[in-house]
């Protein structure tokens, strides 16, 4: 009888308890739940979206590695195709590690190392048909528009995307290898660059506000990421489209020979969601995202809405991006706008509510 | 009627009178907020990007313009003929500007690699026929020690190291790298009597400030005959300018050996991409055995050219941090005391400019006075460069120094990037600087780390 009483008396002041606390909602976080939130974010960043998306970046170019060392032993077109699509998947990792570029990638030229276009087929010409080397050694003495994702795409597909693999020399086939592995190299040198064990750029921007050498409070290493994110947003709206859009000229384009260039913006713009909300494959941790629904939902909510805008936005391109700025020309500018609208947000909004919010 | 004429003179007369004896005072010196380092032309960022802002105010249509030369200076440029960004070569030192200029900021000091910012100024002794340089037989004015395919570097540029220790009254001491140059395997050999001067690329912001501070501004400054005795001269430099035709005030370049944007730009796209351009439409191997005999000459077009003009003119300069920190106010009376701020000059006002209101009439911040000043033996390169003689360097301006080390990960100072830090860079002063270096040295630890605190809220 006791023990029913007690039951009974207990549960409902258990649940009243629970409704107090959940009414009597105290919506302002304490300044120790805020900074707690606020290193949170730089570590998740790093540890759920950085390091997670550079692992896969190396691994994506080993993968590669290894499917053109069999199609230099043997080459089939059935090779060559999985060839060229593991260099869409490389490039897709690729792509949206560009909405971070901050640290080591900026500040040792890995993005004009791998990713310099357009390519320079005078020169990558003469090249072939010199008697010079082509190993890693050799190609990493040449101009950056002779290494990199681009040459590897316009050996793989050729000028006119149409190529076999009967159609390979055995100078392209070496040139291929030395790029590839060059390529293997510097992922594998980026990916170095963050993790403890490495360069550990990861602390640099862990410690912000605690020692980093770059970062003296965590907002600027917060300000920086939410400028990273900006940026690229800035760049496929005002420059990677924009340009070709309005010269109508189908030859600047980023991935002209594999027609991936829808791709390579729709990543881009991926990469940065996936910074903001701090989510990557299975894993997401505390992001931007939920910084700021801190203290405003509402612009949270409309990062997130401009966000899928953009991304739906560039999915309505149907056409390869070379034939779209002849014939999609609406939705080009669609996308345009809704890019706009999105690094506007970025830069301005997002930046003011760091600046208000983030006090250390 | 004349006495009509009388008062209404008279009311006049009392009017203007009155507007005359009314002056009003000076805008009160903590009435200028200390952040607005560019005045109106300033952007408040503190990223990695912090150099690469667009001056607040642009049209649409300028602000387009200064969009497509960002895009151009950070365009690879392939070797001739390519549909696209044709012209790089035969011989050259890099392949766009910001392989150099990183994030419109210094660079590294290295040469020939692929992220490197130096190069090799060369040339004989003498004057040529505008009181310039006079290029050496082969190699012109610098060495470009990278080149397309097919062609040979004009030579290898290497830089090596040693330490040098430099104590403090207060027994701490400073280890600072003190450079040697190597100028190898040149491809005809240099005449013996070249001279050489490494140079590492600058920072690009700020310029059309710099580029608006009246002429009669800067030469007010100037002391050539040190009337005042206080061991500083300072003395502009006059240069050619090829555009003109006829002698300007140089204002930009390492040794101010240039006086305009225009041409600044366009030697840069000539003699360091090797660039053809309306302004230098021969190849900086003419007359060269490299010449790569295409007709295709200027190879960059002038709206190109001037876009990118327009780009470094109308960018913006970032804000000072931590003004209000008492370390850094410390610092700042500091620097003033001991002499920095005799050639740092930390203000000066910029020309009426009704076409950008960003640039015009603004009390700017850049810590420079434009001219030149012999800086010692420890840093002279020995190459005279129209008047500016081998032991004298331009004042570099000292806004956004606090920011290199995001802009370019590791920072680098002075005209070589030889310093490692802004103390080190401090200490390799010498010549009319020794004094001002002598009173840093002379500081209490604190009172040093109170200058540098300034410096780095630059």
């Amino acid at each position: 009888m006791k023990r029913q009483i007690s039951q009974a008396v207990l549960l409902p002041i258990i649940m009243a308890c629970m409704a107090f606390s959940s009414c009597s909602k105290s919506d302002q976080p304490t300044p120790a739940d805020q900074q707690t939130i606020e290193q949170q974010t730089l570590d998740d960043f790093v540890q759920v979206v950085a390091i997670p998306q550079y692992a896969a970046l190396q691994a994506q170019a080993d993968t590669l590695q290894q499917i053109i060392q069999l199609f230099v032993q043997q080459p089939s077109d059935a090779l060559l195709l999985q060839a060229r699509n593991q260099w869409r998947q490389l490039r897709q990792v690729w792509e949206q590690c560009e909405g971070f570029l901050l640290g080591p990638v900026e500040d040792d030229e890995y993005d004009p190392r791998m990713d310099t276009w357009p390519v320079d087929y005078v020169q990558m010409d003469s090249l072939l048909a010199s008697n010079q080397p082509l190993n890693i050694q050799t190609i990493q003495q040449l101009d950056l528009s002779l290494r990199g994702f681009h040459p590897v795409e316009y050996l793989l597909w050729g000028k006119d995307g149409n190529k076999s693999a009967a159609d390979f020399t055995n100078r392209e086939k070496e040139y291929l290898q030395a790029l590839v592995a060059d390529i293997v190299q510097n992922t594998t040198q980026l990916y170095q660059s963050w993790i403890p064990e490495g360069g550990n750029f990861a602390a640099t921007i862990q410690l912000a506000g605690k020692g980093s050498s770059r970062y003296l409070t965590r907002l600027e290493a917060l300000q920086a990421i939410a400028g990273a994110m900006a940026d690229i947003c800035d760049e496929v709206g005002n420059s990677k489209i924009a340009e070709p859009y309005t010269s109508r000229d189908s030859l600047i384009t980023e991935s002209p020979f594999s027609h991936n260039s829808m791709q390579d913006f729709v990543n881009n713009i991926i990469g940065a969601r996936q910074v903001y909300l701090c989510a990557y494959g299975a894993k997401d941790g505390k992001g931007l995202s939920d910084l700021v629904a801190l203290h405003n939902v509402a612009l949270d909510n409309r990062i997130r809405q401009q966000f899928a805008a953009a991304i739906q936005a560039l999915q309505q391109v149907t056409l390869p991006f070379e034939q779209a700025i002849y014939m999609q020309r609406t939705q080009l500018s669609q996308a345009m706008q809704a890019l706009a609208d999105l690094e506007a947000t970025l830069s301005g909004p997002l930046q003011d509510y760091l600046q208000q919010y983030v006090k250390d | 009627m004349s006495k009509k004429l009388l008062v209404v003179g008279l009311l006049g007369v009392i009017t203007i009178l009155g507007i005359w004896c009314t002056k009003p005072g000076l805008f009160p010196e903590d009435g200028y907020d200390p952040r607005l380092s560019g005045g109106m032309a300033t952007i408040f960022d503190l990223s990695s990007q912090s150099f690469s802002h667009p001056i607040p105010g642009l049209s649409a249509w300028d602000s387009h313009v200064h969009e497509k030369g960002d895009q151009i200076f950070e365009q690879n440029f392939v070797a001739a003929p390519a549909p696209l960004f044709s012209g790089l070569g035969p011989i050259f030192n890099n392949v766009s500007c910001i392989s150099c200029h990183h994030n419109d900021g210094k660079g590294t000091p290295s040469f020939g690699a692929v992220n490197s910012s130096m190069l090799m100024r060369v040339s004989l002794p003498g004057e040529d026929e505008h009181g310039g340089p006079v290029p050496v037989p082969g190699f012109g004015l610098q060495i470009q020690d990278r080149s397309v395919l097919g062609y040979v570097p004009e030579a290898r540029v290497s830089v090596s190291y040693h330490d040098s220790v430099v104590s403090y009254p207060d027994g701490n001491t400073v280890v600072l790298q003190v450079p040697v140059y190597t100028v190898s395997n040149p491809y005809i050999p240099l005449p013996a009597s070249t001279l050489f001067s490494p140079r590492m690329a600058p920072p690009v912001f700020g310029l059309g400030l710099l580029l608006r501070v009246p002429e009669s501004e800067i030469l007010s400054h100037a002391d050539p005959d040190d009337a005042d005795h206080d061991g500083i001269r300072g003395h502009p430099n006059y240069v050619y300018d090829p555009v003109l035709g006829k002698q300007v005030l140089g204002r930009f370049g390492l040794k101010a050996n240039v006086g305009t944007l225009l041409v600044q730009v366009a030697s840069a796209f000539q003699q360091d991409m090797g660039i053809t351009n309306p302004v230098f439409p021969q190849e900086n191997s003419a007359g060269q055995p490299q010449v790569d005999g295409l007709d295709d000459d200027p190879e960059l077009p002038d709206s190109l050219l001037n876009a990118v003009k327009f780009y470094v003119e109308t960018l913006a300069v970032p804000a000072r941090r931590n003004v209000t920190d008492p370390q850094v106010k410390a610092g700042e009376q500091l620097f003033s005391q001991i002499g920095c701020a005799s050639c740092h000059l930390p203000t000066l006002y910029t020309d009426v400019d009704v076409n950008f209101p960003a640039l015009s009439n603004q009390r700017i911040h850049p810590y420079t006075d434009l001219l030149l000043h012999d800086m010692g033996p420890a840093l002279a390169d020995g190459r005279p460069d129209y008047q500016a003689s081998g032991s004298e360097w331009r004042t570099a301006p000292l806004w956004g120094i606090g920011l290199f080390p995001k802009t370019n990960g590791t920072a680098y100072y002075l005209h070589d990037g030889r310093a490692r830090s802004i103390e080190e860079a401090i200490l390799w002063h010498g010549g009319e600087a020794r004094k001002a270096k002598q009173n840093f040295m002379q500081l209490t630890a604190s009172q040093r780390q109170a200058v540098l605190a300034f410096l780095q809220s630059l």
